[in-house]
């Protein structure tokens, strides 16, 4: 048993060498560009990595940084599990995060034990019916989800931006934001609870949640039959048909359920961060969700790490902005790229290093 | 095998980052700039220092007193409006003396961050907050927009002229309004054409649009233009030069970037605003609170050089500079769209 | 020709080949045969240059050779037909040919004198080719020709050809075979790797017997037997015939009136059904013969749910009960069980485990579902399910959390069988299941295909092996074109009889 255990924490490990090799690599490659422009690599990566780890700002922001793509990467990988590409995150999270703040302003009276639940289940319920629409759409017309969450997005986002625009934006407010939910709709950041985290640090409660919802993805999909129909799907559609699973209800099953976890970001952005709905906040969570997935190998537990290794560049990347001389913050946009690049190119090595017996060869 | 092999590898990469996070963090404030100087951090909004117009007023006057003081500068252009606060909370974290934020759209962000960090002094542009380490930095716009609307109607042959907007807010329609009554005083019968090329911050960084609605204009007759949209700006410059009308420049003196189309600009001397804060600083005279700019101190004003000397008759000028008078001795009451 | 030395080759724990050593002598056919994993596709390869050997020799002309890559065995005039062909499904015939060795300078291609060069090729062995056609046009057996054809420019000598009959049809085999003969008549040197002893003897001047990374036996094949390779192949005595008492059929399970499907978006003809009726008993195998591609994949998917439901008419009725409409879930519920004929695709998920493949077509009811909406899966029912599945059908090796890749072809399909037969389904439709599977592996999912029907299952098994279907089968029936042709009692009629309801009569197609 003790060993049994041993083995699949190895597994766990075997599985972390690439993307950290993928990792390193791209700052090696970074560290060129660096010099290319005129900085000192050993400077920049010391803002880059230590702005994200100072306490309790760096550590803070990171986590910050972190949750919205925790979401947005389940919700990617989730999606992704049943074979369908959501490019929809982003206006996923777009409309989820308006349903939102449109609850906890409608209903900002409400005492925080009715309106907190309530706001939670609008995020979810309209990120879910958002990323539900692709799903019916390829199930019954087989339209593909790629096009059809692309224009999705533009949709969700606009439509976002009209209603904030036109009804729900404080009278002579400069910025394109929603008057402020009611105070029933806070949801508390961590910084009451944690000694020596301030509260202007916006790490909320979403954050807990965001690991919760981890938890909840993986038994969903490996300890139900519904995650198994879904993986099934995305697998072999032939061999799920076979199984008797029905693969358009998988298919929208799936892709509601991504929405669904991408519309939590709403969450984090508009109970946790804002208090309201704030007009393009999404720095591309949705887009980086893709990334975090890629990365994560579609798993929860990787998403987390995959998530906390973007939420840092993301930090570290504004650092290497503003502080260094030249390195702008396209640093941390090549660096994910060429991780990305890495992580793609890796299927193609496994398969050049797998024998003729398959993965049945251990020591590989 | 791999049984050593993977803690190795594991172990290698840990240390690494392990060892450049812990001096990175040791020196984040020190690598963020040399802390016995005065740290003074700039945020620019969306359009970017570079936008020749209202940003690079405010570039320009940081670069002087970066030039003329021992202080250290370092600026952000966050590029989307969700990145601003962020940036100015890095500026403030790490200890900077003074972050100035560019943009009326800062306004709550530095109020937020002020207030977290108490001990730090800020300023805003365009913006008006009430405490006490926070500089507000306010100019007439309504004022040098009705002398340049003056100018407009008396150049115009058509009798109609045009105003583009860049976000259509209450600080642009401070603009509008004076520019409009500008031309009024000087031609009662004037039609002015107004344009907004967007309600989000976007409309600043579009010049496409800036053009589309500069040729919309100029089709409906109007031969001079202002345009008050930072970069979106550049393409009523564009529509100017092809169709041989005239633009108004805005913020920064404009008269170079189209020579010839461009009738003037009204300058509004951020850069002196923010050289003046600096200084202040640095001078140990900084003081929070409202500053105004006007006529009377160049702060706003109409832009003339050799660019443009040739396209305004001296006649025009004079009568500018009589209502300019007018306007600082309060003979002239232009209505101020901010504060109704 | 081509010998090689003691050659050994481990990978990781796995000992490949075990000191391997055999000689191909010019102008043969040299047959190498063994089980799935038997090691003979590692000892063609490192002939062919894509492995080196841990230790040995390959020896070719008399020389010891070192090769870096396949480039150097092709220069010596190697040339390898892979079991997946390796072809640009875009590019025409000409272009794959020249791929990597193309003609002509930097800037111009010269595929006029590519043209003619494989035109001759294809005409001197009989490979009717034509060079400008897409591959993505030509058949498989085409496309398999086209490898041919690819080793052939590059002056090949010796052409390994790796399972080269495992993707093919009946006829296109005997089209092989005749171009193999062909290659040999002009000097040519072929070795092929199969596990099928029929064509063994059919073919092949000499035979060498692998067995768990080791050479077993050497055999000049006018000089042996089915039989005696069998053993060789397996270790221990092997019943090729299908030991099959008397049925006894009892009340129809399966009543197929009428049955017919569009020709679901595809231009061929024959790809559909027109008005098939029969029945199958409970306790009688119902066996279907046919050449590939007359509607029997069509007939299985309608039966087991899996057709496009508009494009099916007619009535399925299982046990007296009205099916047609039902979902491929209804129908499994209703006791219809059904080995696919395309296990990679339909039968297995192969990235997943052996355990969650278990449970495929099972996961919506207890044990395995369990708690509300049967929503959690008792993963206790799962392993325990799974371990007798594996136990029962001797899958090997027996680990539930292997993927399903690993298992060889053989050990897949009991998988599938063992699955499908845990339901203790009325009706068992069954495709090609020894379709790819080596001898063993036949002769235990033969039984227990016998094995369900005495227990009373109503068995429908659809193979192209003429053999096999007649051997298990009780009462044959045999499709043309969509439709029921005939009905044979297998133990009386010849192969040529049933050849003829195949072809219509056109016995030479």
């Amino acid at each position: 048993m003790a060993l049994e255990r041993e083995k699949s924490l190895m597994k766990g490990l075997r599985q972390l060498i690439f993307p950290l090799a993928a990792v390193l690599a791209a700052f090696v490659a970074g560290s060129f560009l660096v010099l290319a422009v005129g900085d000192s690599p050993l400077a920049t990566y010391q803002l880059l990595i230590g702005s994200a780890f100072t306490w309790p700002d760096g550590i803070g922001y990171t986590l910050f940084y972190a949750t919205p793509l925790i979401f947005t990467g389940l919700a990617v990988a989730v999606a992704f599990r049943c074979g369908l590409l959501n490019i929809g995150a982003e206006g996923q999270l777009y409309i989820a995060s308006f349903a939102t703040a449109w609850v906890g302003i409608t209903f900002a009276g409400l005492p925080a034990i009715l309106l907190v639940p309530l706001c939670c289940l609008a995020a979810v319920l309209a990120g879910g019916v958002w990323g539900g629409i692709p799903g019916v759409l390829k199930a019954r017309f087989g339209a593909h989800e790629v096009i059809t969450t692309i224009m999705m997005n533009f949709i969700a986002i606009a439509l976002a931006s009209y209603f904030t625009q036109y009804h729900y934006k404080p009278p002579g407010d400069a910025i394109l934001e929603t008057v402020p939910i009611g105070e029933g709709g806070h949801i508390a950041r961590l910084g009451r609870f944690v000694p020596g985290l301030p509260e202007r640090i916006p790490l909320n409660l979403s954050f807990l949640l965001a690991l919760a919802t981890c938890v909840l993805v993986y038994l969903f999909l490996w300890r139900t039959r519904w995650g198994y129909e879904i993986r099934a799907t995305g697998a072999s559609p032939a061999a799920a048909q076979y199984g008797g699973i029905a693969t358009g209800r998988q298919i929208v099953l799936a892709m509601a359920l991504s929405g669904a976890l991408a519309g939590m970001v709403g969450i984090n952005e508009v109970l946790g961060y804002r208090y309201r709905y704030y007009d393009s906040f999404s720095s591309g969570y949705g887009f980086t969700g893709i990334a975090v997935a890629l990365l994560g190998r579609n798993h929860p537990v990787g998403v987390i790490l995959a998530s906390l290794l973007f939420g840092a560049l993301l930090r570290g990347g504004l650092f290497v902005d503003i502080f260094t001389e030249h390195v702008s913050k396209d640093l941390v946009m090549v660096l994910q790229g060429i991780i990305i690049l890495f992580v793609a190119a890796e299927a193609m090595f496994r398969d050049r290093f797998r024998g003729p017996f398959g993965r049945r060869i251990k020591g590989v | 095998m791999l049984r050593q092999k993977v803690p190795w590898t594991l172990g290698l990469c840990l240390a690494l980052i392990a060892g450049l996070a812990g001096s990175g963090c040791n020196n984040l404030a020190k690598a963020a700039g040399d802390p016995k100087k005065v740290r003074v951090g700039i945020v620019f909004d969306s359009g970017g220092k570079d936008d020749r117009s209202f940003n690079a007023a405010a570039y320009r006057g940081v670069k002087r007193a970066a030039k003329d003081f021992p202080i250290v500068l370092r600026d952000a252009e966050p590029g989307d409006p969700a990145s601003l606060e962020p940036a100015m909370r890095a500026f403030a974290e790490v200890g900077y003396d003074l972050i100035i934020g560019i943009g009326f759209a800062q306004t709550p962000i530095v109020e937020a961050v002020a207030k977290d960090y108490p001990k730090q002094n800020f300023a805003i542009i365009d913006g008006v907050s009430d405490l006490p380490n926070v500089a507000s930095l306010i100019f007439k716009e309504h004022e040098g927009s009705f002398l340049v609307g003056m100018i407009a109607a008396r150049t115009t042959k058509t009798g109609v002229v045009g105003f583009v907007g860049g976000m259509d807010v209450p600080l642009i329609h401070k603009f509008e309004v004076g520019y409009e009554e500008g031309a009024r005083a000087a031609n009662p019968k004037i039609v002015v054409i107004q344009n907004y090329v967007g309600v989000t911050e976007a409309a600043w960084n579009n010049p496409g649009k800036g053009k589309e609605l500069a040729v919309a204009q100029i089709g409906k007759g109007a031969d001079v233009i202002f345009a008050a949209a930072g970069n979106s700006g550049l393409g009523v410059f564009d529509a100017a030069e092809q169709y041989q009308k005239y633009v108004i420049g805005v913020d920064s003196n404009q008269n170079w970037v189209k020579p010839g189309f461009v009738l003037t600009s009204m300058v509004k001397r951020v850069d002196n605003a923010v050289y003046q804060i600096i200084s202040d600083l640095v001078n140990h005279r900084f003081k929070g609170g409202i500053h105004v700019y006007g006529l009377p101190d160049g702060g706003v004003g109409i832009a003339m050089d050799q660019y443009n000397e040739k396209l305004i008759p001296p006649d025009v000028l004079r009568q500018v500079e009589e209502a300019k008078a007018k306007i600082i001795r309060g003979e002239i009451k232009v209505t101020n769209a901010m504060e109704k | 020709m081509l010998e090689l030395r003691e050659i050994t080759k481990r990978f990781g724990d796995v000992l490949a080949n075990d000191r391997v050593s055999f000689a191909v002598a010019p102008g043969t056919i040299h047959a190498l045969v063994g089980e799935n994993g038997a090691g003979k596709s590692t000892a063609m390869r490192i002939a062919y240059g894509f492995y080196s050997a841990d230790s040995g020799d390959v020896v070719v002309d008399g020389a010891v050779r070192r090769f870096a890559s396949p480039q150097d065995a092709i220069a010596l005039g190697i040339g390898m037909v892979h079991q997946h062909f390796m072809l640009v499904e875009p590019m025409t015939v000409a272009e794959n040919i020249v791929l990597g060795i193309e003609p002509g300078n930097a800037l111009q291609l010269d595929v006029a004198g590519a043209v003619s060069r494989i035109r001759a090729l294809s005409a001197e062995f009989g490979l009717a080719i034509d060079p400008t056609a897409r591959i993505e046009d030509l058949s498989v057996g085409q496309q398999q020709r086209v490898e041919l054809l690819k080793a052939l420019y590059r002056q090949a000598r010796i052409l390994i050809l790796d399972e080269p009959t495992a993707v093919l049809s009946p006829q296109a085999v005997r089209d092989l075979f005749a171009i193999l003969r062909r290659m040999r008549e002009q000097g040519k040197t072929i070795v092929i790797v199969t596990h099928k002893l029929s064509e063994v003897l059919e073919i092949s001047d000499e035979v060498t017997v692998m067995r768990d990374g080791k050479v077993v036996g050497n055999r000049r094949t006018a000089e042996t037997s089915a039989a005696e390779l069998a053993r060789l192949m397996v270790g221990r005595d092997v019943l090729l015939r299908v030991v099959k008492p008397e049925g006894h059929p009892g009340k129809p399970v399966l009543a197929v009136r009428g049955l017919s499907s569009g020709a679901l978006g595809t231009k061929d003809r024959e790809r559909r059904l027109d008005g098939v009726s029969f029945e199958v008993r409970a306790g009688e195998i119902v066996g279907i013969a046919g050449i590939e591609g007359n509607g029997q994949t069509e007939l299985i998917e309608a039966l087991a749910g899996l057709a496009e439901p508009a494009a099916v008419t007619g009535t399925i009725e299982l046990e007296g009960r009205d099916v047609e409409g039902l979902s491929a879930r209804a129908r499994r519920a209703g006791g219809i069980a059904h080995v696919p004929e395309d296990r990679h695709r339909r039968g297995l998920l192969l990235d997943f485990d052996l355990a969650e493949n278990s449970i495929l077509g099972a996961d919506d009811r207890p044990p395995v579902a369990v708690g509300p909406w049967h929503l959690w899966l008792n993963r206790e029912a799962i392993r325990r399910r799974t371990e007798k599945i594996l136990k029962a059908f001797d899958v090997r090796p027996p680990d539930p959390d292997l993927p399903a890749r690993s298992l060889s072809g053989g050990n897949q399909q009991k998988l599938i069988l063992g699955r499908e037969l845990e339901e203790s389904p009325k009706l068992l439709l069954v495709a090609q299941p020894t379709r790819g599977v080596d001898i063993g592996g036949i002769e235990f999912i033969h039984r227990r295909l016998v094995e369900m029907r005495d227990a009373g299952c109503a068995v429908l098994l659809v193979s192209s092996e003429l053999e096999e279907v007649t051997a298990l089968s009780d009462r044959l029936l045999v499709m043309r074109e969509g439709r029921i042709v005939g009905e044979v009692d297998p133990a009386r009629a010849t192969p040529e009889e049933i050849g003829l309801l195949m072809t219509g009569g056109n016995a030479a197609a």
